[in-house]
Protein backbone atom coordinates (compact mmCIF):
# COMPACT_ATOMS: atom_id res chain seq x y z
CA UNK A 1 0.00 0.00 0.00
CA UNK A 2 1.65 3.60 -1.23
CA UNK A 3 2.35 6.40 1.05
CA UNK A 4 -1.25 8.22 0.29
CA UNK A 5 -3.25 5.38 0.89
CA UNK A 6 -2.13 4.40 3.96
CA UNK A 7 -2.42 7.99 5.10
CA UNK A 8 -6.11 8.04 3.83
CA UNK A 9 -6.60 5.10 6.14
CA UNK A 10 -5.52 7.48 8.98
CA UNK A 11 -7.27 10.17 8.29
CA UNK A 12 -10.32 7.86 8.01
CA UNK A 13 -9.76 6.67 11.69
CA UNK A 14 -8.86 10.11 13.04
CA UNK A 15 -11.87 11.92 11.52
CA UNK A 16 -14.22 8.98 12.28
CA UNK A 17 -15.07 8.85 8.50
CA UNK A 18 -14.68 5.23 6.13
CA UNK A 19 -15.78 7.39 2.72
CA UNK A 20 -13.21 10.73 3.38
CA UNK A 21 -10.89 11.05 0.32
CA UNK A 22 -7.68 13.03 0.78
CA UNK A 23 -6.06 14.94 -1.61
CA UNK A 24 -2.52 16.13 -1.35
CA UNK A 25 -4.46 19.81 -0.69
CA UNK A 26 -6.33 19.18 1.47
CA UNK A 27 -5.46 21.16 4.41
CA UNK A 28 -6.53 22.71 7.87
CA UNK A 29 -9.12 24.94 7.49
CA UNK A 30 -10.42 23.69 4.74
CA UNK A 31 -11.34 20.51 6.29
CA UNK A 32 -14.44 21.59 9.01
CA UNK A 33 -13.33 19.19 11.38
CA UNK A 34 -9.34 19.69 10.97
CA UNK A 35 -8.34 21.78 13.69
CA UNK A 36 -5.17 22.05 15.88
CA UNK A 37 -6.62 19.33 18.17
CA UNK A 38 -6.83 17.07 15.17
CA UNK A 39 -3.83 17.92 13.75
CA UNK A 40 -2.03 16.15 16.65
CA UNK A 41 -4.57 13.80 16.53
CA UNK A 42 -3.19 13.05 12.66
CA UNK A 43 0.23 13.44 14.23
CA UNK A 44 0.29 10.57 16.12
CA UNK A 45 -1.22 8.06 14.49
CA UNK A 46 0.70 8.83 11.26
CA UNK A 47 4.07 8.08 13.53
CA UNK A 48 2.49 4.95 14.69
CA UNK A 49 1.04 3.97 11.03
CA UNK A 50 4.41 4.57 9.76
CA UNK A 51 7.21 4.27 12.82
CA UNK A 52 8.45 7.45 12.58
CA UNK A 53 9.19 10.09 14.96
CA UNK A 54 8.64 13.83 13.61
CA UNK A 55 10.44 16.67 15.05
CA UNK A 56 8.70 19.68 16.90
CA UNK A 57 9.44 21.80 14.51
CA UNK A 58 8.70 19.49 11.75
CA UNK A 59 5.08 18.94 13.67
CA UNK A 60 4.83 23.02 13.95
CA UNK A 61 4.82 23.53 10.41
CA UNK A 62 2.00 20.98 9.45
CA UNK A 63 -0.90 22.17 7.51
CA UNK A 64 -2.35 20.23 4.78
CA UNK A 65 -1.97 16.58 3.89
CA UNK A 66 1.15 17.78 1.21
CA UNK A 67 3.17 18.43 4.22
CA UNK A 68 2.65 15.39 5.84
CA UNK A 69 3.70 13.22 2.58
CA UNK A 70 6.53 15.64 2.30
CA UNK A 71 7.89 14.71 5.30
CA UNK A 72 7.38 10.73 5.37
CA UNK A 73 8.93 10.84 2.05
CA UNK A 74 12.06 12.81 3.63
CA UNK A 75 12.31 10.13 6.02
CA UNK A 76 12.02 7.38 3.70
CA UNK A 77 14.81 8.28 1.95
CA UNK A 78 16.86 8.72 5.15
CA UNK A 79 15.84 5.23 5.49
CA UNK A 80 16.86 2.23 3.73
CA UNK A 81 15.44 3.60 0.56
CA UNK A 82 11.78 3.78 1.39
CA UNK A 83 11.53 0.51 3.37
CA UNK A 84 9.70 2.38 6.36
CA UNK A 85 6.99 2.67 3.57
CA UNK A 86 6.62 -0.35 3.07
CA UNK A 87 6.94 -2.37 6.73
CA UNK A 88 5.86 -1.56 10.29
CA UNK A 89 7.99 -0.55 12.39
CA UNK A 90 8.45 -0.38 15.89
CA UNK A 91 6.02 2.54 17.16
CA UNK A 92 7.23 5.70 18.90
CA UNK A 93 6.48 5.25 22.97
CA UNK A 94 4.70 8.53 23.24
CA UNK A 95 2.37 7.52 20.04
CA UNK A 96 1.52 4.39 21.38
CA UNK A 97 0.69 5.42 24.67
CA UNK A 98 -2.47 8.20 22.48
CA UNK A 99 -5.30 6.95 22.75
CA UNK A 100 -7.31 9.70 20.48
CA UNK B 1 21.28 21.22 55.64
CA UNK B 2 18.25 21.17 53.48
CA UNK B 3 15.43 23.43 52.43
CA UNK B 4 11.45 22.29 53.16
CA UNK B 5 8.02 23.66 51.98
CA UNK B 6 6.38 24.52 55.41
CA UNK B 7 2.94 26.45 54.25
CA UNK B 8 1.15 26.88 50.96
CA UNK B 9 -1.77 28.89 49.98
CA UNK B 10 -3.17 29.78 46.36
CA UNK B 11 -5.82 32.33 45.10
CA UNK B 12 -8.19 32.01 42.03
CA UNK B 13 -10.01 34.70 41.20
CA UNK B 14 -13.89 35.20 41.35
CA UNK B 15 -14.89 35.72 37.47
CA UNK B 16 -15.36 32.23 36.16
CA UNK B 17 -15.77 31.18 32.44
CA UNK B 18 -17.69 27.94 31.89
CA UNK B 19 -17.86 25.41 29.23
CA UNK B 20 -21.66 26.65 28.42
CA UNK B 21 -20.02 30.63 28.31
CA UNK B 22 -17.82 29.17 25.88
CA UNK B 23 -20.11 27.38 23.45
CA UNK B 24 -22.39 30.42 23.56
CA UNK B 25 -18.91 32.49 22.23
CA UNK B 26 -17.38 30.27 19.94
CA UNK B 27 -20.20 27.11 18.84
CA UNK B 28 -20.73 24.01 20.24
CA UNK B 29 -18.75 22.14 17.19
CA UNK B 30 -15.82 24.64 17.41
CA UNK B 31 -15.27 23.53 20.85
CA UNK B 32 -16.08 19.79 20.98
CA UNK B 33 -12.36 18.43 19.91
CA UNK B 34 -10.77 21.12 22.39
CA UNK B 35 -12.84 20.62 25.46
CA UNK B 36 -12.85 16.94 25.06
CA UNK B 37 -8.96 17.06 25.14
CA UNK B 38 -8.56 19.04 27.73
CA UNK B 39 -10.50 17.80 30.47
CA UNK B 40 -11.19 21.69 31.64
CA UNK B 41 -14.90 22.32 32.53
CA UNK B 42 -14.11 26.29 34.28
CA UNK B 43 -11.62 28.80 34.62
CA UNK B 44 -11.36 31.58 36.49
CA UNK B 45 -10.59 34.48 34.88
CA UNK B 46 -9.73 37.58 36.68
CA UNK B 47 -11.61 41.16 36.32
CA UNK B 48 -10.38 43.96 33.90
CA UNK B 49 -7.45 45.56 35.73
CA UNK B 50 -6.99 43.00 38.06
CA UNK B 51 -3.21 41.31 37.58
CA UNK B 52 -1.70 38.61 38.69
CA UNK B 53 0.24 40.03 41.31
CA UNK B 54 -2.85 40.98 42.77
CA UNK B 55 -3.94 36.99 43.10
CA UNK B 56 -0.23 36.60 44.22
CA UNK B 57 -0.53 39.01 46.67
CA UNK B 58 -3.75 37.76 48.42
CA UNK B 59 -2.30 34.40 48.11
CA UNK B 60 0.46 35.33 50.04
CA UNK B 61 -1.55 37.16 52.54
CA UNK B 62 -3.20 34.56 53.44
CA UNK B 63 -0.30 32.54 54.17
CA UNK B 64 1.38 34.97 56.10
CA UNK B 65 -1.62 35.78 58.34
CA UNK B 66 -2.90 32.46 58.35
CA UNK B 67 0.82 31.02 59.64
CA UNK B 68 0.97 33.95 61.72
CA UNK B 69 4.19 34.82 60.40
CA UNK B 70 5.58 38.35 60.92
CA UNK B 71 6.31 39.37 57.34
CA UNK B 72 9.53 41.50 58.27
CA UNK B 73 10.77 37.56 58.68
CA UNK B 74 10.71 37.12 54.82
CA UNK B 75 14.02 38.03 53.85
CA UNK B 76 13.33 36.44 50.00
CA UNK B 77 10.68 37.12 47.63
CA UNK B 78 10.63 35.23 44.14
CA UNK B 79 7.57 36.11 42.03
CA UNK B 80 7.32 33.83 39.02
CA UNK B 81 5.51 34.69 36.19
CA UNK B 82 5.05 36.32 32.47
CA UNK B 83 2.60 38.69 33.11
CA UNK B 84 4.12 40.97 35.29
CA UNK B 85 2.28 44.21 35.92
CA UNK B 86 5.32 46.37 34.16
CA UNK B 87 8.02 46.36 32.34
CA UNK B 88 10.24 48.26 34.62
CA UNK B 89 10.57 47.22 37.65
CA UNK B 90 9.85 43.50 38.61
CA UNK B 91 6.41 43.03 39.90
CA UNK B 92 8.22 41.22 42.73
CA UNK B 93 9.89 44.78 44.27
CA UNK B 94 5.59 46.09 44.07
CA UNK B 95 4.64 43.26 46.23
CA UNK B 96 7.30 43.96 48.35
CA UNK B 97 6.17 47.07 48.90
CA UNK B 98 2.62 46.03 49.05
CA UNK B 99 3.13 43.17 51.45
CA UNK B 100 5.43 45.20 53.73
CA UNK B 101 8.24 43.03 53.85
CA UNK B 102 11.48 43.96 55.35
CA UNK B 103 14.61 46.41 53.64
CA UNK B 104 16.87 43.27 54.20
CA UNK B 105 14.72 40.96 51.79
CA UNK B 106 15.73 40.56 48.07
CA UNK B 107 13.08 40.66 46.05
CA UNK B 108 13.21 39.54 42.18
CA UNK B 109 11.43 37.99 39.52
CA UNK B 110 12.09 34.84 37.31
CA UNK B 111 10.63 35.03 33.79
CA UNK B 112 8.93 31.66 32.99
CA UNK B 113 6.17 30.53 32.28
CA UNK B 114 4.24 26.68 33.14
CA UNK B 115 7.71 25.47 33.67
CA UNK B 116 8.58 28.02 36.31
CA UNK B 117 7.97 26.71 39.49
CA UNK B 118 10.70 23.78 39.56
CA UNK B 119 13.22 26.88 39.07
CA UNK B 120 12.13 29.01 41.34
CA UNK B 121 12.00 26.33 43.72
CA UNK B 122 15.88 25.59 43.24
CA UNK B 123 16.92 29.29 43.14
CA UNK B 124 14.98 29.46 46.25
CA UNK B 125 16.49 26.24 47.77
CA UNK B 126 20.18 27.21 46.58
CA UNK B 127 19.78 30.27 47.85
CA UNK B 128 18.63 29.02 51.27
CA UNK B 129 21.49 26.55 51.72
CA UNK B 130 24.05 28.85 50.44
CA UNK B 131 23.04 30.93 53.50
CA UNK B 132 22.12 34.21 51.56
CA UNK B 133 17.88 33.83 52.91
CA UNK B 134 16.54 32.03 56.19
CA UNK B 135 12.99 32.17 54.58
CA UNK B 136 11.93 32.39 51.39
CA UNK B 137 7.82 33.83 49.66
CA UNK B 138 7.76 32.03 46.61
CA UNK B 139 4.96 33.56 44.21
CA UNK B 140 3.72 31.53 41.13
CA UNK B 141 1.17 33.41 39.39
CA UNK B 142 -0.11 34.48 35.83
CA UNK B 143 -2.88 35.83 34.45
CA UNK B 144 -2.50 34.93 30.95
CA UNK B 145 -6.45 35.65 29.84
CA UNK B 146 -6.27 39.61 29.00
CA UNK B 147 -3.48 38.54 26.96
CA UNK B 148 -5.71 35.76 24.48
CA UNK B 149 -7.67 37.43 22.00
CA UNK B 150 -11.29 36.27 22.87
CA UNK B 151 -11.35 34.86 19.44
CA UNK B 152 -8.85 32.22 19.71
CA UNK B 153 -10.79 29.40 20.50
CA UNK B 154 -7.62 27.30 20.73
CA UNK B 155 -6.57 28.99 23.74
CA UNK B 156 -9.18 30.68 25.49
CA UNK B 157 -10.85 27.39 26.59
CA UNK B 158 -6.95 25.99 27.99
CA UNK B 159 -6.16 28.73 30.57
CA UNK B 160 -7.49 30.20 33.50
CA UNK B 161 -5.70 32.32 36.37
CA UNK B 162 -4.38 32.15 39.65
CA UNK B 163 -1.34 32.78 41.46
CA UNK B 164 0.18 30.24 44.39
CA UNK B 165 2.04 31.21 47.70
CA UNK B 166 4.80 28.49 48.73
CA UNK B 167 6.92 28.96 52.23
CA UNK B 168 10.32 27.64 52.11
CA UNK B 169 12.75 27.47 55.28
CA UNK B 170 15.92 25.57 55.93
CA UNK B 171 15.80 22.36 57.68
CA UNK B 172 18.42 20.39 59.60
CA UNK B 173 16.25 17.90 59.82
CA UNK B 174 14.93 15.40 57.03
CA UNK B 175 12.94 15.63 54.21
CA UNK B 176 13.20 18.15 52.07
CA UNK B 177 14.27 18.67 48.34
CA UNK B 178 16.20 15.48 46.84
CA UNK B 179 17.36 17.51 43.62
CA UNK B 180 16.18 19.69 40.35
CA UNK B 181 16.57 18.64 36.76
CA UNK B 182 16.50 21.84 34.79
CA UNK B 183 16.43 21.69 30.88
CA UNK B 184 15.71 24.54 27.68
CA UNK B 185 15.26 23.88 23.95
CA UNK B 186 15.69 27.72 22.55
CA UNK B 187 15.14 26.14 19.22
CA UNK B 188 11.67 26.48 19.88
CA UNK B 189 11.34 29.54 21.25
CA UNK B 190 9.01 30.28 18.41
CA UNK B 191 6.37 27.99 19.58
CA UNK B 192 4.66 29.97 22.42
CA UNK B 193 5.16 33.80 22.38
CA UNK B 194 3.25 37.22 22.33
CA UNK B 195 5.49 38.66 19.45
CA UNK B 196 4.61 42.16 19.89
CA UNK B 197 5.33 42.17 23.62
CA UNK B 198 9.04 43.84 23.75
CA UNK B 199 11.66 45.10 22.37
CA UNK B 200 11.94 42.77 19.18
CA UNK B 201 8.72 43.66 17.59
CA UNK B 202 7.44 47.47 19.23
CA UNK B 203 3.94 47.93 19.54
CA UNK B 204 2.70 49.43 16.44
CA UNK B 205 -0.94 49.91 14.86
CA UNK B 206 0.74 46.93 12.47
CA UNK B 207 0.49 44.64 15.69
CA UNK B 208 -3.10 44.84 16.26
CA UNK B 209 -4.18 44.05 12.98
CA UNK B 210 -6.31 41.20 13.85
CA UNK B 211 -5.05 37.85 12.14
CA UNK B 212 -7.22 34.72 11.33
CA UNK B 213 -5.10 31.69 10.69
CA UNK B 214 -5.74 28.45 8.59
CA UNK B 215 -7.81 27.33 11.25
CA UNK B 216 -9.68 29.71 12.10
CA UNK B 217 -8.15 31.13 14.94
CA UNK B 218 -8.03 34.92 15.51
CA UNK B 219 -5.43 36.95 16.84
CA UNK B 220 -3.24 39.97 17.07
CA UNK B 221 0.63 40.15 17.25
CA UNK B 222 -0.11 41.43 20.62
CA UNK B 223 -1.90 38.25 21.82
CA UNK B 224 -0.33 34.88 22.93
CA UNK B 225 0.35 32.33 20.04
CA UNK B 226 0.89 28.70 20.75
CA UNK B 227 1.74 26.27 17.97
CA UNK B 228 -0.65 23.74 19.92
CA UNK B 229 0.24 20.84 17.88
CA UNK B 230 3.76 21.55 17.82
CA UNK B 231 4.00 22.10 21.85
CA UNK B 232 1.53 18.99 22.35
CA UNK B 233 4.14 16.61 20.69
CA UNK B 234 7.38 18.25 22.50
CA UNK B 235 5.68 17.72 25.82
CA UNK B 236 4.73 13.84 25.58
CA UNK B 237 7.97 12.98 23.93
CA UNK B 238 10.26 15.37 25.53
CA UNK B 239 9.08 15.11 29.23
CA UNK B 240 8.79 11.62 29.81
CA UNK B 241 12.37 11.33 28.77
CA UNK B 242 13.54 14.38 31.12
CA UNK B 243 11.52 12.87 33.95
CA UNK B 244 13.93 9.22 33.42
CA UNK B 245 16.87 11.12 33.13
CA UNK B 246 15.68 13.01 36.70
CA UNK B 247 15.43 9.53 38.23
CA UNK B 248 18.25 7.87 37.04
CA UNK B 249 20.15 11.14 38.52
CA UNK B 250 18.33 10.78 41.70
CA UNK B 251 18.64 6.53 41.65
CA UNK B 252 15.11 6.07 41.53
CA UNK B 253 12.41 4.52 39.54
CA UNK B 254 8.71 5.08 39.78
CA UNK B 255 8.15 2.56 42.06
CA UNK B 256 10.03 4.53 44.57
CA UNK B 257 7.64 7.97 44.04
CA UNK B 258 4.62 8.07 46.10
CA UNK B 259 2.97 10.79 43.40
CA UNK B 260 3.89 11.80 40.46
CA UNK B 261 3.07 15.85 40.10
CA UNK B 262 2.72 17.08 36.20
CA UNK B 263 2.23 20.80 34.64
CA UNK B 264 -1.97 20.68 34.47
CA UNK B 265 -1.39 21.66 30.23
CA UNK B 266 -4.56 19.09 29.65
CA UNK B 267 -5.68 16.07 30.73
CA UNK B 268 -4.96 14.44 27.57
CA UNK B 269 -1.43 15.22 27.59
CA UNK B 270 -0.76 14.35 31.08
CA UNK B 271 -2.27 11.19 30.82
CA UNK B 272 -0.33 10.29 27.49
CA UNK B 273 2.84 11.28 29.58
CA UNK B 274 1.58 9.19 32.80
CA UNK B 275 1.06 6.15 30.11
CA UNK B 276 4.48 6.50 28.95
CA UNK B 277 6.20 6.22 32.52
CA UNK B 278 3.88 3.67 33.44
CA UNK B 279 2.77 5.56 36.04
CA UNK B 280 0.23 3.43 38.19
CA UNK B 281 -3.27 5.54 39.17
CA UNK B 282 -2.43 5.64 42.82
CA UNK B 283 0.41 7.77 42.14
CA UNK B 284 -1.46 10.31 39.72
CA UNK B 285 -3.35 13.64 40.56
CA UNK B 286 -5.13 15.92 38.75
CA UNK B 287 -5.86 19.79 39.51
CA UNK B 288 -7.56 21.15 36.03
CA UNK B 289 -11.25 20.69 35.69
CA UNK B 290 -12.43 23.58 37.73
CA UNK B 291 -9.39 26.18 36.99
CA UNK B 292 -8.13 25.29 33.90
CA UNK B 293 -4.49 25.64 33.00
CA UNK B 294 -2.86 28.23 35.19
CA UNK B 295 0.66 28.25 33.46
CA UNK B 296 3.13 29.52 36.20
CA UNK B 297 0.82 28.83 39.04
CA UNK B 298 -0.30 25.30 37.33
CA UNK B 299 2.44 22.97 38.99
CA UNK B 300 2.50 24.48 42.70
CA UNK B 301 -1.86 24.64 42.91
CA UNK B 302 -1.32 20.76 42.03
CA UNK B 303 0.73 20.21 44.73
CA UNK B 304 -1.51 22.56 47.34
CA UNK B 305 -4.44 20.29 46.44
CA UNK B 306 -2.61 17.29 47.12
CA UNK B 307 -1.51 18.41 49.56
CA UNK B 308 -5.27 20.16 50.53
CA UNK B 309 -7.07 16.46 49.98
CA UNK B 310 -4.40 14.73 52.17
CA UNK B 311 -2.60 13.42 49.19
CA UNK B 312 0.45 14.30 51.28
CA UNK B 313 2.30 12.20 53.97
CA UNK B 314 5.28 13.30 55.64
CA UNK B 315 7.98 10.79 54.16
CA UNK B 316 6.33 10.43 51.27
CA UNK B 317 8.31 11.09 47.99
CA UNK B 318 7.06 13.44 45.06
CA UNK B 319 7.91 14.35 41.59
CA UNK B 320 6.95 17.64 40.16
CA UNK B 321 7.78 18.40 36.72
CA UNK B 322 7.19 21.54 34.48
CA UNK B 323 6.98 22.49 31.00
CA UNK B 324 6.31 24.94 28.78
CA UNK B 325 7.21 27.82 26.79
CA UNK B 326 10.95 28.35 26.01
CA UNK B 327 10.88 25.60 25.51
CA UNK B 328 11.28 25.07 29.19
CA UNK B 329 11.08 22.47 31.36
CA UNK B 330 12.37 21.32 35.26
CA UNK B 331 11.55 18.34 37.25
CA UNK B 332 11.83 18.66 41.21
CA UNK B 333 12.12 15.69 43.11
CA UNK B 334 10.49 16.51 47.31
CA UNK B 335 10.98 14.24 50.63
CA UNK B 336 7.71 15.53 52.35
CA UNK B 337 8.93 16.74 55.51
CA UNK B 338 7.76 16.19 59.08
CA UNK B 339 8.04 19.77 59.79
CA UNK B 340 5.40 20.84 57.31
CA UNK B 341 2.40 22.69 58.67
CA UNK B 342 -0.78 21.54 58.65
CA UNK B 343 -2.63 20.96 54.97
CA UNK B 344 -3.18 24.09 52.75
CA UNK B 345 -6.75 25.65 53.63
CA UNK B 346 -9.22 25.80 49.84
CA UNK B 347 -8.85 28.37 47.99
CA UNK B 348 -8.81 32.64 48.91
CA UNK B 349 -10.42 34.79 46.54
CA UNK B 350 -9.14 38.37 46.34
CA UNK B 351 -10.17 40.55 49.16
CA UNK B 352 -10.94 37.48 51.53
CA UNK B 353 -7.78 37.65 53.56
CA UNK B 354 -8.27 40.95 54.63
Amino acid sequence: MNTFYRLQSVFRNVFNDPTLRISSDLAAGAYEDWDSVATVHIVLATEVEFGVRFTTDEVGGIRSVADIVRLLESYAQRRDGGAILAAARPTPAAAQAYEG
Amino acid sequence: MNTIITAMHYCVPKGRMTNADLAERFGERQLKAITKMAGIEERRIVAPGETASDLAYWAARRLLDDRRIDPQRIDLLIFASQTGDHQIPATACSLHGRLGLADTCAAFDINLGCSSYPYSLAVAHGMITAGVAHRALVLNADALSPVIHPLDRGLVPLHGDGAVATLLEASASGGGFRGFRLGTDGSGAQHIMIPASGARIPRSEATRREITDESGIVRTQEHLYMNGPAVFHFSVYKIPEVIRQALDQFQLTVDDLDLVLLHQANKTMVDMIYRVLEVPESKRFYYMESVGNLASASTPLVLAEAWRQGRLHPGQRILLASFGNGLSWGVAVIEWPEEAGPPVQGPVEPGEAE
